[in-house]
């Protein structure tokens, strides 16, 4: 049996009546990439969401680290320690900090010093915040000059692309073991999705995990080692890209109950094709 | 004009780039003394008229010319150590420049202690983003226990005042542990009553409060022998004895802004900024958010406490018609209208809450009535404050060796 990063048995979670992820149990091992893929309200952001405890769920479990821990009693904060960050589908940095900033701030978990540290402001903490500072730039090296040039202006003067970035290199801030990415191409060009994938892979080969949730289906193909598609709440299909892209639950989910699995092809599904 | 040009007249005028800063800093800090000088000796009303229309114009071109601003904060920062030599030598030579007129020290000293409670909310709210519009409560708390603690078990003033700003930030942490679990305008709603709730037990409680007749004959603090009611002796100038106060007041204003700097220049002043900009996000960050909101409420209430026991022991009676409603608000305007987050323009912003309405005096009943509307035009006008806070580019700072961090030793166990 192979080494398992997080794992998730059965999980459910139920808003009021809703029942938004419905008995999902799946895997990430280390240093692989996992795509999420599926149809609008399909449960993947929830699924993100309650990884990071966000919300509390139904029930089920949810496993993560080597040796495994138990997440449910775990806050949020204590999850990015151990090794969990995020991006957010709608981009949410801290638009009036610096780019260093926002970075430094993902660092949070890893920084010593509380508020006597902060007023006596002795040699130590000088040089921690040096060193902080010195690894903000080569989280942020990560996209070329992109962001470096940026170093000092507010988060909120970025382009959309670079945002996009940002967020990618705050989360890397807490030196995860596990980086759950919340569709990193939408609103990407063609040319900047490209990009993107490099910067994935270089990200990759740093020893970090992945889940991705991605629309972008070049993106996925391109990148996933294993791909997941949910719809509602459900795990409906699991495997390799081209496993999963013609498994007949996948299209019926993007194209509807009426669809005849033998006349789409993957050509005439857009959805599925998009890019490629 | 455009930024090149600022520069290039500023190169003609002083040959020295920084050389010229220097001065140009130097000379606007001289220039905004004067002014305030100015603004506190004008005896006539109609004439004081004129001089609030006056400085009213000069902010509203300042604020109307970002690069002119932009510029100036960035001399200030570049010339940030002389900018404090010069601030405390000013500071300092005050009460030696009005000495003639104790009055104008001792609203000067009025200005400073309500410096220090501003700083403190301009944690909580600048900092945090958490609105808090019952600040009057940890000034009450503060004074209080300093006053009671003077007068009933003989404890000095320095040690009393410390104890009092504990005690402040206790009251803080009591509001704030109930109350984050609302956000924003529902959390105002909240510290607005646990301010009137706190004002009526400090009314009812008599035991504790001597009720609605205050407590009375709070003993000064005194330097070894020398009380702070007797007259100070500079060199061999005589000066009456508000300058004590004065001078207290001033240097805790001064330790409690470089307080805030510090903090707001660290992982924890950032991680405040991050609760402020996005809660979730800081969150998912490893912001433990609620823990960091408590203590940006024990904080700010410590500081509220600090300048409380500094009232009590200068004014030497306090009752709870010192820490009504009304003095919430002021506190939240001068954070608000310095420029909330802004470290000196919140400071900027004490010094004229004080010091307008008492000039406004002659208006009487007319005073409230232009105040409420010189904020309205305000908050319309520029709502950030007049003084915002400037992020100016710092470059990246040469010479930083890459060290890689150790591992956080959560990750070894986690909770």
């Amino acid at each position: 049996m192979n080494a398992v990063l997080l794992q998730t048995d059965c999980l459910i979670m139920d808003f009021g009546g809703i029942r938004a992820v419905n008995d999902l149990s799946i895997s990430v091992a280390p240093n692989e990439i996992v795509a999420v893929i599926g149809p609008n309200g399909s449960g993947k952001t929830t699924l993100f969401n309650l990884i990071m405890h966000l919300y509390h769920w139904t029930s089920g479990r949810i496993l993560f680290g080597i040796p495994a821990h138990d997440l449910a009693s775990v806050p949020t904060h204590r999850i990015n320690a151990l090794g969990i960050a995020r991006t957010f589908q709608t981009i949410r940095l801290f638009p009036k900090l610096t780019v260093a900033e926002n970075v430094l701030v993902g660092m949070h978990s890893r920084l010593h010093g509380g508020l006597l540290a902060a007023v006596i402001r002795g040699s130590r903490a000088r040089a921690e915040e040096r060193r902080a500072e010195a690894e903000a730039r080569d989280l942020l090296s990560i996209f070329g000059r992109r962001l470096l040039d940026k170093y000092d202006e507010p988060a909120e003067t970025l382009s959309y692309a670079n945002r996009r970035r940002l967020e990618i290199a705050r989360a890397l801030g807490s030196k995860p073991q596990l980086l759950l990415l919340d569709e990193p191409a939408a609103g990407m060009n063609p040319t900047e999705t490209r990009e993107a994938m490099d910067d994935i892979r270089r990200i990759r080969s740093t020893g970090c995990a992945i889940l991705v949730i991605e629309h972008d289906m070049t993106f996925v193909e391109g990148l996933a080692d294993r791909v997941i598609a949910m719809d509602h709440g459900t795990k409906i299909a699991e495997g390799s890209f081209q496993h999963v892209r013609s498994h007949p639950e996948v299209i019926r989910a993007y194209l509807g109950s009426g669809a005849h699995t033998e006349s789409v092809t993957t050509e005439s599904a857009p959805n599925l094709e998009e890019g490629s | 004009m455009r930024e090149k040009d600022i520069s290039r007249l500023q190169t003609a005028l002083f040959p020295s780039r920084r050389w010229g800063s220097g001065l140009l800093v130097a000379a606007l800090l001289l220039a905004l003394y004067a002014i305030v000088i100015l603004g506190l000796r004008i005896e006539r009303p109609s004439l004081f008229v004129l001089y609030l229309g006056a400085t009213a114009s000069l902010i509203l071109a300042y604020q109307r010319l970002p690069v002119v601003s932009r510029q100036i904060a960035r001399d200030f920062r570049d010339n940030a150590g002389l900018a404090a030599v010069i601030l405390t030598v000013l500071l300092v030579l005050y009460p030696i420049v009005v000495r003639d007129d104790p009055y104008l020290i001792h609203v000067a000293a009025l200005s400073a202690i309500f410096a220090v409670m501003a700083l403190g909310l301009n944690i909580t709210l600048g900092f945090a983003g958490l609105l808090d519009i019952g600040f009057a409560v940890y000034f009450g708390a503060g004074a209080y226990t300093s006053a009671q603690l003077a007068i009933h078990f003989g404890v000095g003033f320095w040690l009393g005042a410390v104890l009092g700003g504990f005690v402040a930030a206790a009251f803080g942490f009591v509001v704030a542990w109930p109350a984050l679990r609302v956000h924003d305008h529902y959390l105002g709603l909240v510290t607005l009553g646990y301010g009137l709730m706190m004002n009526l037990l400090a009314r009812n409680l008599k035991f504790l409060t001597n009720g609605t007749d205050g407590v009375i004959d709070i003993p000064p603090p005194a330097i070894g022998s020398h009380s702070f009611t007797e007259p100070l002796n500079i060199l061999s100038l005589s000066m009456p004895f508000q300058t004590n106060f004065y001078y207290l007041a001033s240097a805790t204003a001064l330790v409690g802004a470089l307080v805030s700097y510090r903090l707001l220049n660290s992982k924890l002043g950032r991680a405040w900024e991050a609760i402020r900009e996005d809660e979730t996000a800081a969150r998912c960050s490893g912001i433990d958010t609620r823990g960091l909101k408590i203590l940006a409420f024990s904080t700010g209430a410590f500081f509220g406490g600090i300048g409380g026991a500094l009232y009590a022991h200068m004014i030497g009676f306090i009752s709870p018609d010192s820490f009504t409603f009304l003095e919430s608000i002021t506190i939240l305007v001068m954070v608000v209208v310095g420029g909330a987050g802004n470290i000196l323009g919140v400071v900027a912003g004490a010094i004229a809450l004080v010091i307008l309405p008492e000039r406004l005096r002659e208006f009487e009943h007319l005073r409230l009535l232009i105040f409420g509307l010189a904020l309205v035009v305000l908050m319309i006008n520029r709502p950030q404050g007049i003084f915002p806070r400037t992020r100016t580019r710092r470059g990246p700072r040469p010479g930083i060796e890459s060290i890689p961090l150790e591992p956080s030793a959560d990750r070894a166990s986690p909770a």
